[in-house]
């Protein structure tokens, strides 16, 4: 991305694959006993890309697994969710780069998870509070917004600590998937 | 276990299996054989109440399946997939070997011991501590079948026990499940291989297009040519070969000692000691 | 479940598929300047008289909008509890108080909610997913993360397959993942995820061997199979589309129109 060349066959296979994986997760659907509602374990899949991946693939393949996900299931959010999905794989990419070798790597990861999770609740907060109502002089948007707030941060929480558990099983289970980073 | 009625319709209307009616007694030993498609390991994952009929029904000693949780059900059906990479997912291969025993709620010890008793019977011992995921495909499939006949159910379908294995990992894996079916265990084998059909089992279903279109000794299925074009399977190789040279008695050539003992016999019909 | 893409054929399913993406991100930024409850609703019926052209089943239709619907009732309901100014009062339960220019006013957030769904929902149920692609390519999406993209749309009902396949190897070892709170279920998909993401990650392997073998990469220019042509119609639907979507922005901006 922006560096001119065109991606390997190996990037574009992995980052092609990547997306399918995104978009998988993204449906898979877990009911929230308390409400009626579910979360989905996309997040899990992003910052599993981001770990293992980096920081583009993680991004790319966020924005736009979780994007397509969206497109035929909430529209609405489209604008938001590509841009807070690659934010968030991108962000968490680049705190597990670059903090690799200076702390215990859970640490690392459990902190990557934490920021991805942050922006992924503040940037729909900020979209479902003062995007969605704009032009209304209103704070009803806010109410929307912290009625969604339990499920978006059960989704990062949850999201967060399956990918944790996710990449410390592939790498005892399936140490191979190395060779694909690229 | 006995199987009545039971008919299944995927989700899109597509007819999977209809009107299959019969019975498994304990102890048999009995092949599942048919084209692709015929319905085979549909039928299978009706056996392990993985699915639901559509009508009809299927009792294992006289409970019907539906009405039984999944660890009463896996309690007393195996069913080996045919695609080992479907399962595997331990970091070590005693691990995944555990992974069954542990949700049958045996003790740590009980567990120690059968996987190493069945890792011993698969030849993987010496495997014990790798992760299963790394392994070549014919030694993951090993490992699957291990960690099956490990949790030694009372019935256990093999679907395609001997794919993706080499010469002699298929020998390993044959001599295996021949031992386990011998300690009166029932067993069912899913195959397109007919000489292990014929080597493994004395009962043959057969399935086409989703129907049972027969039922009986696999010796007597076995040689029925006609049945078996009908059905879009092939004879054993042997059976081939003892027909091609025109053998007297070729008809009722199913196993290499069947061939054998074709051979020696003389015109007048008495046996030729070689 | 995924597959929304109307296999028929009709006016939309025929217009290029840049046209329907430049309309459905041309119709999202507009309604983020719209307002006026009833303009927002002209547009909103007169987006559903389009979706009749997409010959999407009812059945469909009602189980995708689901969740846009969802989201425009939470806020009409919340509404009351933040937005109390106007007359007349229509509902007055001490916190909640229900105004007629309030309750307008929450109709118009709806109405943009379900605009902004609509739009996109045309583009996905009459173009499909190859269209999809190649419009974003011809719109100046670059090649590699085009095929990345359509290698991913190909592969996800595979995963999804694949999934059920490993989760029913898992029930046969007596694996039972119904039992326990969401944290325990989502820990449950771990035995699922790690076969997925194995078979994945081989997946991934031999189809970079494949694109190799294909001679991807090995000149600079490439041909296509079937090029997208704009016919007139397309480029009238499009020229009128942009033009009046970006002459209301601007008007909106300068101040000469209040959407």
């Amino acid at each position: 991305m922006g560096d001119g060349r065109l991606m390997s066959p190996r990037e574009i296979a992995v980052l092609g694959i990547m997306i399918a994986l995104v978009a998988t997760m993204t449906l898979i659907l877990i009911p929230i006993p308390a409400t009626k509602g579910y979360f989905n374990l996309g997040e899990a899949m992003i910052f599993f890309a981001a770990f293992i991946f980096g920081r583009r693939i993680a991004g790319l393949s966020g924005a736009i697994g979780a994007g397509f996900i969206d497109a035929i299931a909430a529209p609405q959010f489209l604008p938001a969710t590509i841009l807070i999905k690659f934010a968030e794989g991108y962000v968490a990419g680049t705190i597990a780069d670059v903090l690799r070798e200076r702390a215990n790597e859970q640490v690392v990861r459990a902190f990557a998870v934490e920021m991805g999770g942050a922006i992924m609740i503040i940037g729909y907060f900020i979209y479902e509070a003062f995007v969605l109502p704009l032009g209304f002089d209103t704070s009803a948007g806010i109410g929307v917004a912290i009625i969604e707030l339990p499920w978006n941060i059960s989704q990062a929480f949850i999201g967060g600590l399956i990918a944790m558990l996710l990449v410390t099983g592939i790498e005892k289970s399936y140490p191979r998937i190395r060779d694909l980073k690229t | 276990m006995s199987v009545s009625d039971l008919t299944y319709v995927y989700e899109d209307g597509t007819l999977a299996l209809e009107d299959i009616s019969f019975e498994i007694s304990k102890g048999e030993r009995i092949g599942l054989i048919g084209e692709n498609g015929s319905g085979k390991t549909t039928l299978c994952k009706h056996l392990n109440g993985i699915l639901r009929p559509s009508k009809g029904r299927v009792l294992i000693e006289g409970r019907d399946i539906a009405e039984m949780s999944i660890s009463e059900v896996v309690g007393k059906v195996g069913l080996l997939f045919q695609n080992p990479d479907n399962q595997l997912f331990c970091s070590t291969v005693t691990e995944e070997m555990s992974f069954g025993l542990r949700n049958l709620g045996l003790t740590e010890d009980e567990i120690a011991t059968r996987s190493q008793r069945y890792a011993r019977l698969l030849r993987i011992d010496g495997l014990a501590e790798r992760p299963p995921l790394m392994l070549s495909l014919g030694l993951r499939r090993l490992v699957t079948i291990a960690s099956v006949l490990a949790m030694e159910q009372d019935i256990v379908l093999l679907d395609e026990p001997t794919a993706w294995l080499d010469r002699f990992q298929s020998r390993t894996a044959t001599d295996a499940i021949k031992g386990f079916a011998s300690s009166g265990r029932t067993i069912v084998v899913v195959s397109h291989n007919m000489k292990l059909i014929a080597d493994l089992t004395e009962r043959a279903v057969v399935l086409s297009r989703g129907r049972k279109i027969a039922d009986g000794s696999t010796r007597e299925i076995l040689a029925d040519k006609e049945l078996l074009r009908r059905a879009g399977l092939s004879p054993t190789p042997v059976s081939e070969l003892a027909s091609d040279l025109g053998i007297a008695g070729h008809e009722r050539v199913i196993t290499e000692d069947d061939l054998i003992t074709a051979l020696c016999r003389g015109r007048d019909g008495g046996v030729v000691r070689p | 479940m995924i597959d929304v893409y109307v296999r028929k054929a009709g006016p939309l399913h025929r217009l290029d598929p840049r046209v329907k993406i430049i309309g459905a991100v041309m119709l999202t930024v507009l309604c983020f300047f719209l307002s006026n409850l009833s303009y927002l609703l002209a547009l909103l019926i007169f987006m559903q008289l389009l979706m009749l052209l997409t010959r999407v089943s009812s059945r469909i239709y009602l189980r995708t909008i689901w969740l846009a619907v969802r989201l425009a009732i939470i806020f009409v309901l919340i509404w009351p509890f933040f937005d109390q100014a106007g007359e007349p009062m229509l509902l007055d339960l001490w916190v909640y108080k229900v105004t007629l220019p309030g309750f307008l006013r929450s109709l118009a957030v709806a109405a943009r909610i379900l605009l902004i769904a609509s739009g996109w929902f045309i583009l996905i149920f009459t173009t499909s997913q190859s269209q999809l692609v190649r419009g974003m390519v011809k719109l100046g999406l670059r090649y590699d993360l085009g095929l990345s993209i359509s290698i991913g749309l190909r592969y996800l009902p595979r995963f999804l397959g694949t999934m059920d396949q490993i989760k029913e190897a898992q029930m046969s070892r007596g694996f039972d993942m119904r039992k326990g709170g969401p944290i325990t279920k989502a820990k449950n998909y771990i035995p699922i995820l790690i076969p997925t993401i194995a078979i994945a990650m081989r997946t991934a392997d031999e189809l970079s061997q494949v694109l190799v073998c294909k001679g991807y990469g090995a000149s600079k220019r490439r041909t296509y199979l079937r090029e997208l042509q704009m016919r007139k119609t397309d480029g009238l639907a499009l020229f009128s589309i942009a033009s009046l979507g970006l002459l209301l922005i601007l008007l909106d901006i300068i101040g000469l129109v209040q959407l």
